[in-house]
Parts: C-alpha cells; structure tokens; sequence
C-alpha cells in the first residue's frame, strides 16, 4: 500500500469534507501542515496579545507569542498600545525576558542595543564602535506588527498588513461578544496572574473543544460534575432552546436557561451577583443575550482563544509545533464588581478550570491522546466524525451567524474548519468569503438600541 | 484476636536505621559494592515484580506463575551481580557513570520482633550516562532492617518501580 | 527534506550492497528513510501481535503496536482473535489505556462512544437528543486491522490486503518455528508482564544483533559469561579468544526470515546457574521429540541455543526462551518488549524456573540484556553525524562461505560468528524499500526441503 505524503502537494482540501462532516486525522501531527498552518493562520489572522487591563499605564509591558514568534505588547506615553517582535535586530537576540513590567528602555542583554518602549533604536553599548553611515538608527529599531487593535479591553494584533479591519474580522460575533466584554457599565480586566501549562496536544483541540463541544462534558467531566453536585450528572440539555453559532470561524456554543455555567462555577454569591445585575444587562443586551448570559456555554475566537462565559475562564492555545500547545489562562471579571465578587469568581475558576481544577485536568489527557495516537501511519489515513447535528441549520430573527439548533452538534467544529480551510487554501486574504455575509451592519452600536435583538 | 497497635519504635532505632538507609545510598553511590553486601543479611531478599497499567475494574485473573520480576535476589544472586560488575568486561559502566541516590520519606515502623523494624522509603537515582543523557528513576521500597550485634542490616527490601517503560538501556545499578 | 519517489529508490539501491556486506550508516538514522519503512516495512509486513496464551478467554485484550499505529487486539467471543486501531473514530482519542485486561466494550474517555469486543460502535450518549437518531453507527465501528492470522499460537496482524498469506510469508521459517511451537504436543505460551525499556537506538540494530550477532557475545557479554556461565556449550568464550565452527550454524534466505543455531540440543541453557531440571525435562522428552520433529530437529536444535528472527521486528530465542519485539518510535528509538517463552507440557516448576532464569539474564536488570544497549545506542548515535552519516559500516564477515546443508532449509554459513545473516537482512530490508507494492517484493525459499528429505529428517 503506498501513502501519499504530505508536503508534496498541499491541496488541504482533501483533508476535510465539512459537508459530509469529516476530517482527516493528518492535519493534527503532520509537520508541514503545521508549519504551513504557522505561515497562512497565525502570521495572517487577528491574534489576541493582551487584555488592555494588563498594561493600564504609560511604559507597561508583557510578552507573549503570535504563533510561535515571540512579542513584547507594551503601553505608550501616548496611552496607544504597540506590538513588537520580541527579538534583537543586531544578532536576533531576545530582548526581553520578563513576562510583564514597567520600564522605559528594553536592553539586549548580548551587545547592550537599547530601545524604547515603542521599539525604537535609541542607543548602544560602545556606539562609538560604529562609523558614521554604519547604522541607520530609524531602521533598526524593534520591528514592530502591521497593525494592532482593540475591542473593548481585547488587544489584538496582527503581522498581516492586508488584513480588514480588527472589527470585520470579528464580524457579527462582536454581538456575541458583548455578553462577555460589555454586559455591565465598566467592561472587564484580568484579575491575577497567567497560569501556563504544557500540553502534548495539537492547538487545534483545544480550540474545537471550546468552540462547540458541549457533548463531551456529560462524559468526560462526569466525576467533576457529580463531585460539584451532589452526586448528580450533567443536567439534561434543552435541544430545542440551545444553539451553536458560527461567524467567520468564531464560535460560541450556548443554552438559553441563564443559569448552567453560573451554577458550574459552584459560587452562590457569584449567582446572586448576576441575577441581581440581569434586568440592567437585559437593557444593556436586549432581553436574549441577558438570557443567554450565564447559560451552559463555551466559545472560541478563530484562531487561537477561547473562554467561559459566566464561569470566566479565558484562555488562548499557544501553538508549539504539531503536537504540542502552551495554554495559558486567566480570570476575566467585569470592572465594577465588588472586590469580594471578584475573589469569589477567582476561587471558583481556580476549583474548576484552574490547573487542578475538577473539570480541567479531565481534558488535557485526551487531547494528548487524539494527537498522539494519531500520528500512527495507518491511523493518520482514518477519517474522524464530524457529522453531528448536520442538518439541524436554522435561520434565526435575533441571533447572527450560521445558527444551528441543539447545543450537542458539531455545528461550530465545521465553521472553525470551514475557516482553516479557507484561511490555508487562500492566498489572497480579500478572497476569502465571509461565512456568512455580514447581517448586522453596525453590530458595535447594538448597545445602543436595547431591544433590537430582543426576543 | 485482637492485635494491639506497636509502640513507635525508639528515637535511638529511627536514627539507626535512617542512617543505614543513607550510608547505604552513599556506598552504592561510591561503588563500595563490597561494603553494600555487608550491609545485608544472609537471608536476605531482594525484589522488584514487573507490572502492568490495568483499569481499576480489570477482572483478568493473575498470572499463575507470578508477573515476573526485575528483581529477585538471595545473597548468593546480589554477589553474582556484583562480581559481574567488578569484573573489569561490564563495558557500559567504564568510564563510570555519575550517580547519585537520594532517599526520602523515611518510615520506621515497629514490628512484632524487639530486633526487626520495617521501614518504607523512597529513592530517586540519578544516572548522568555518556554525554548529556541523564535519567531519573523513582521507586518506593518497603524494607525489613533487623539488628545483629551493633549493626542494622537489610533483611528483605520489595521495590515498585515508578516507570511502566524503563526509560534506561540498562538497569547496572541497585535501588 | 522529503526526497522524491525515483530518487529515494536510487538512494536506497544505492545503501545497501548484500553481495559486499555494506550499509550505509544513514539507514540508521534518517528520518526520510525511517518514514518509508513505516509505509514500506511495518505497513506492509505480517508483524506479531500476541501469543493467544496472552488473552485466552472471550473479551480478554492486549493492547501493542504496529509500527507507531497503536492497536488492541481482542479475543471474540467465537474464540477467534481481531484486532483494531486504537483510536476513537469521533475524535480519535485513545480508546483503552490499560496495558491488557479483560473489558466487555471499550468505552472512550472524552465523549463517551463506547465500542464493543468486536469493534463495533455500540453506543453513543445522547444518541437521539444529539444526533436525532441519525447516525449510522455502522459506520463508524473501530477501524480493523485488515488481515489477521495465527500460526500455531504466535497472532500476526497485516495492513496490506495484497500481502502473501501469513504461512507463506513465514515460509521455511516455520521449520524452525515449530522447534518451540510444536516440539511437545501441548504447544507454547508466554509468561508474566511484558518487560518494557525504552532504548535510544534504530530498530533495525537490536534485529541485526540477534538474527547473526554471535560474534559479540564473547566480547560484550564477557563479564555476564564470567560470572553465570554453567557450561561451556556454545562454542565461544569469554573475551573471543576462541570460536568452533562446526558446533552451529547461521541460517537465512528464508523470505527474509532467519535462524542462527547451536547444534548441542543443550546449549540454550548454558547461562541458567542450574539447569539440572531443565535438562531433566529435556531428557525425558526427547524422543518425543524426535518422533514429532524428526532426528535433526529432535536431537540437535530442540534445548540448542537458538535465535530465531521473523522479519522485520520479531526475535525469539527458544532455549534461552525469550521473546521479543522491537517498536520504531522514530529513527533513533525503539520500546523493546520481552517476555517469557515456556513449552505447556513443562512442568510447573520448570517453567517458574524459565521465568526467573530469563528476568536474571534477559530481563530489565538481565544480566546480558544490560551489555546490548548502550552498544545498540552508541552505533545509532555515531551515525548521526555530519561526517559518520557519510560513511558505511560493514556486514561482510565469512563473505561466500554458505551453502546448503543436509537437513536443513536455507542458505547456510557455518558456525553463530558469521554475517552472513545480517547480509539477508539488509537485503530483504531492501527489497521491501524498494518496492512500490507487494507483488514487486520477491519470494525465496533457498534449498527448500523436499517432501522426501523432510520425510527424512
Ligand atoms: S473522541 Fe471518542 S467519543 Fe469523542
Ligand atoms: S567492534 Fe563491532 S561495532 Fe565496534
Ligand atoms: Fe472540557
Ligand atoms: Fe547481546
């Protein structure tokens, strides 16, 4: 039998039919996908980099990854945020090895290249060294990202300067997004650190996992659930009044009951906090997202982060080649909540999807096991199931996207893929289709019409 | 009949035999293989049983001649591996090989005899091979130690090994 | 850098010469050409799977690899033996993670598909509220390795539909194979838990070094020889400071397949610091033997130190009585699983002897074992540099010195120090690399026996 290898011919399409509802198991261990997948995903897309709350003030800084190129996201005098490669234009050294701070300058720790907060080359060790004509400081500064943008606390950044705008890539999933980034006055920070952790899993898992599987709780996080109440399973989910909905790869999961993920966080208080707040959500959101808000839920920013609302895990899957992610996690609250609802949410993530947390440590172990016994030669050849739910779309008055019925569904797996797909195959970023063409026009003024969207 | 719960042994006893496990260590370390074996009994023995990963509900009967073992020494046996050692053709252990036992959670327990205690231990051995290649195996070991005149000896020593693929070429080393 | 299909066959004609005795030193540690064996060798090869005495009764399952596919292999319910990709056909997860056991379904740790013994897809969670009662669950059983067969106990498993049936792919081989599986009238089996080792070294050096290795053992193994060795049989000593020629022979051109045997009838048991019961069963059952087995095989091979090697990764040893197979995980690392090998008719005794004797020698801690990996390592890693990677090593000892030989199948050279085996080994290995399919992997059974001298022997 002889198997066609990868890297011959990069036609991703035969890796997936999201119409029948499969995938090949290649594209989650093969090497040159991956590096492929680095080029046309990661140095293309919008990728997350910070919370703007983690760098309030002038000379702030973090640093993180864009795919695997390392970062310094750092505050301006100017109050804007910019985004630099995190490496020495003289010998490529990193510059800096802090994961966060204040300062002025970053100094290479090789030959003492100085640059400011802005990346921009101010002076050196020895600068007599250099002749007149040597060195143009203008361009030898740290290079900084094509553009960089912010939605409501999120700071993204891109190295695509043909990319759209930060709020066209986010497209109508911006309304979905709202119920986590602005559903009380204030919006929202991190509170605490980021918690790391290795995992021998492709990114990809993670990403579908949050995105759309809501199916696996019920099995996977059992002991969890039943440990968290009373010795129940997962509740019955209500398939007429639960949905998946898919913008441009993003996706969120969701039930209408309001209260499953609040309940999930096992923090009376934090219960009481929301429903005190509701009515007041409900006239920020409309009546819908106040409902939805704190449902059983789960979603994913394409490519790279995902978080639960109303339990209040945020997260991003740092790809580390094929077979390996870096996750790193944080609490998101809203602003304005007292500090003892703040503490309260942070003990309940830390109980639940904190590194020891009841439900965390039931996920990593399969994805660890989907990737690496996939890599097998015959294995990598089998095709996985994605079908679930295939014929359950819907059209909707109040929610965007594609909408599905049914929270058990594969619904936002195939929109993720359906964008990978897009996103490899594509060489041209404008001729990329819009899945699906915009409905909402001006989405970022639905705060303003409280009610359009009501039920 | 009812068994009375043991006194704790002495503080004297636990300093003893706390001792004896590091000294053992030390000599391993130093490859005083001679001084080793006069730290065991003439009866002693000396396991480590092979084992495998099975879910908790696993309802396949055991072996009926046993799992196997990587270990099961006499006196006579140990000397046999140590003459093998000493006897300048063990080639994988010249140069010598950086090692370094450290032994923690130390046990001492009384038991029904004035001269026995049992003792439970934990050993992590380092063994910096050619180069860069450095393993790490842990393994928990539950020991009978007894006093002949003004000395502590090992009477019988089970160890379960924390690796369900040894991550070694070779095992030239005692826990 | 992945080669093109024309060029990797130009490459591998060109890395091995069998007629010579040369291999390139880069068949050890390319990544390239590791990839095409997984295609060529391990998916296309019948590889051993299980001993049936490893799960005897219905739902019993053994979990193990083909190549680097992970796969359980299940006893039905009807006693016959299947063996499937371990690997969730929802997401792909790793259905069983337990070693071995006994299950009535296989039910998968992230959504809960659960799988019965005969692979297929028995239930699904939520099968209505989720998928409305539309999937077709016959679809989507566990996936079935394509071809499995049993040759008088040892399981093999095949990828490839178009592969010669398991009795002729083992070929002549099986005239040596029933020294162990059917000496006695009560067949074989193996003991106790898999001894599992992780070692830094191709698959292909451990399978060179016992198919035709005898050379080392007086060297490599001196200090083992020097302290356990009970009876001066094999023909070679400590510090390879003598050989004798006459006393066993080095067989191969058997599909690939090849045999290395003492001639003593007891020299398997040479390093057993008592063999006295051993002995005395093989006594006592001698002539049993040779009535099943013939004057050859009854008197000389059967308690002979034999090394039997079942291309590409099988080696058994009956008479030392061990068992091993050899996993690629990656051009540079192997996991080495050994077990115990008894005869059923032997007494309990006897084989709890054959147990301890093999964990002593051969085991984890085997008093031989310990002298094979760091050599097996250390040739693996030589050849990953710039400069050794270039350069070829030699398998070109007793160079057309073989021949037929009365009661014997296969091309053989005189004596266990010999490299004539390892020779057929890289050839075959070639053979397989250079092949597109099957049909174009040629069969050989050198100096087959004839019905008559069969009779004879
Ligand atoms: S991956 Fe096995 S049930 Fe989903
Ligand atoms: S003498 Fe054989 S590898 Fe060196
Ligand atoms: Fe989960
Ligand atoms: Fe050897």
């Amino acid at each position: 039998m002889r198997f066609e290898r990868i890297g011959r011919e990069p036609d991703y399409s035969r890796y997936m039919d999201l119409k029948e509802g499969w995938l090949d198991r290649r594209i989650f261990s093969d090497a040159d996908i991956y590096e492929e997948e680095l080029y046309r995903i990661f140095a293309r897309s919008w990728l997350f980099v910070a919370h703007e709350s983690q760098i309030p003030n002038s000379g702030d800084f973090l640093t993180t990854h864009m795919g695997e190129d390392a970062v310094i996201v750092a505050r301006q005098p100017d109050g804007s945020i910019r985004v630099m490669l995190n490496s020495c234009p003289h010998r490529g050294n990193k510059v800096c090895f802090a994961d966060a701070g204040n300062t002025r300058r970053f100094v290479c720790n090789y030959h003492g290249w100085a640059f400011d907060t802005a990346g921009d080359l101010k002076g050196m060790h020895e600068e007599y060294c250099y002749d007149a004509g040597d060195i143009d400081f203008k361009n030898h500064g740290l290079k900084n990202v094509a553009k960089v943008g912010n939605y409501k606390g999120l700071v993204f950044a891109t190295f695509n300067s043909d990319a759209p705008s930060l709020e066209a890539w986010l497209g109508d999933f911006r309304w979905y997004l709202d119920m986590i980034l602005d559903n009380e006055e204030g919006g929202t920070e991190f509170i605490g650190g980021c918690i790391k952790s290795v995992i021998s899993a492709n990114w990809k898992f993670g990403v579908e996992n949050f995105i759309g599987d809501a199916y696996h709780a019920g099995w996977t996080h059992d002991s969890g659930t039943r440990s968290m109440n009373n010795g129940q399973p997962f509740p019955p989910i209500d398939m007429d009044n639960s949905y998946h909905a898919s913008v441009n790869g993003h996706g969120w999961e969701f039930g209408t009951e309001g209260v499953g993920d609040l309940f999930l966080l096992g923090r009376p208080k934090v219960m009481d906090y929301y429903n005190k707040i509701r009515p007041k959500m409900a006239e920020r959101l409309g009546e819908m997202r106040s409902k939805i808000f704190g449902s059983v839920a789960s979603a994913s920013i394409f490519p790279n982060v995902s978080f639960l609302p109303g339990i209040s895990t945020f997260r991003q899957w740092q790809p580390k080649g094929p077979m390996q992610f870096e996750l790193k996690t944080w609490v998101i609250v809203n602003k304005n909540m007292p500090d003892d609802i703040k503490e309260e949410v942070t003990k309940g993530v830390m109980q639940t999807f904190g590194p020891g947390g009841t439900f965390e440590m039931d996920d990593g172990e399969n994805w660890e096991n989907c990737t690496t016994v996939n890599r097998g030669v015959v294995t990598r050849h089998e095709r996985l199931h994605y079908r679930c739910g295939i014929g359950r779309q819907i059209e909707h008055d109040t929610l965007p996207g594609i909408v599905y019925r049914g929270q058990y569904n594969d619904a936002n797996q195939r929109g993720f893929y359906q964008r990978w797909l897009d996103m490899m195959t594509h060489d041209e970023f404008g001729k990329m289709p819009a899945r699906p063409e915009p409905q909402l026009g001006n989405v970022g003024e639905t705060r303003n019409l409280p009610g359009l969207f009501a039920l | 009949m009812l068994d009375r719960p043991l006194a704790p042994p002495p503080v004297e006893v636990i300093v003893a035999v706390t001792q004896a496990l590091h000294r053992e260590a030390r000599l391993l370390d130093n490859e005083d293989l001679d001084g080793w074996l006069a730290m065991l009994g003439k009866d002693v023995s000396y396991r480590l049983e092979l084992k495998s990963r099975r879910f908790r509900a696993d309802r396949s009967p055991p072996f009926p001649l046993g799992p196997g073992v990587i270990f099961n020494e006499d006196l006579g046996r140990l000397k046999m591996r140590v003459d093998r050692l000493k006897s300048g053709f063990v080639w994988a252990e010249d140069p010598p090989n950086y090692i370094r036992r450290a032994v923690s959670n130390v046990e001492v327990l009384a038991t029904r005899a004035d001269n026995e205690v049992r003792v439970h231990s934990v050993l992590g051995m380092h063994r910096n091979r050619i180069d860069g290649t450095t393993r790490l195996l842990t393994a928990g070991r539950t020991d009978l130690w007894r006093s002949e005149g003004s000395a502590w000896l090992l009477a019988a020593r089970e160890i379960v090994l924390d690796h369900s693929v040894l991550p070694d070429s070779n095992l030239n080393a005692f826990f | 850098m992945l080669l093109g299909e024309d060029e990797m066959n130009d490459n591998i004609a060109d890395l091995v010469d069998s007629r010579t005795g040369r291999q390139s030193r880069s068949i050890y540690a390319s990544e390239d050409i590791y990839r095409q064996e997984l295609e060529r060798i391990f998916g296309r090869c019948w590889l051993f799977l299980v001993h049936t005495s490893q799960i005897p009764k219905p739902g019993d399952y053994f979990r193990t690899f083909m190549g680097e596919d992970d796969v359980i292999v299940i006893r039905q319910k009807d006693g016959s033996i299947k063996a499937f990709l371990n690997s969730c056909t929802h997401r792909g997860n790793r259905i069983c993670r337990a070693d071995r056991g006994n299950a009535r379904a296989f039910t998968c740790n992230y959504h809960g598909w659960s799988f019965s013994p005969d692979g297929a897809l028995a239930g699904v969670p939520l099968e209505n509220e989720a998928y409305f009662g539309e999937l077709d669950r016959t679809k989507f059983g566990l996936i079935p390795v394509t071809k499995v067969a049993e040759y008088k106990g040892l399981v093999f498993g095949c990828w490839d539909a178009n592969s010669p049936s398991l009795d002729d792919y083992l070929g002549d081989a099986k005239f040596f194979l029933d020294v162990w599986l059917d000496a006695m009238p009560g067949g074989s089996a193996l003991l106790g838990e898999t001894q599992k080792m992780v070692l830094g070294t191709n698959w292909k050096l451990p399978v060179e070094n016992v198919c035709g290795d005898g050379y080392h053992l007086g060297w490599a193994h001196a200090g083992a020889m020097a302290a356990v060795q009970s009876m001066d049989l094999t023909g070679l000593s400590v510090g390879n400071s003598g050989v004798d020629l006459d006393g066993g022979l080095s067989v191969a051109g058997m599909n690939g397949h090849m045999v290395l045997s003492a001639l003593d009838g007891v020299s398997g048991y040479a390093f057993y610091p008592d063999p006295k019961p051993i002995l005395e069963y093989l006594e006592a059952n001698r002539q049993t033997v040779i009535d099943r087995l013939g004057e050859v095989r009854g008197r000389q091979v059967w308690g002979a130190q034999v090394n039997i090697t079942i291309f590409p990764n099988l080696q058994l040893l009956p008479g030392l009585n061990w068992f091993r197979v050899y996993h690629p995980k990656g051009p540079t690392q192997i996991e080495q699983w050994t077990w115990a090998m008894a005869e059923n008719d032997m007494p309990e005794a006897v084989k709890a002897q054959i147990l301890e004797n093999q964990c002593l020698t051969f085991g984890l801690a085997g008093l031989f074992d310990n002298d094979d990996g760091d050599n097996l390592t250390a040739c693996t890693e030589q050849s990953r540099g710039w400069r050794t990677a270039q350069m070829d090593v030699y398998t070109n000892m007793a160079l057309g010195r073989s021949g037929k030989r009365e009661g014997f199948p296969g091309d053989i050279a005189s004596g266990l120090v010999s490299e004539h085996n390892q020779r057929y080994f890289y050839r075959r290995w070639q053979e397989h690399m250079m092949a597109e399919t099957w049909a174009e992997v040629p069969t050989y059974n050198i100096n087959s026996l004839t019905d008559e001298e069969a009779e004879h022997a």
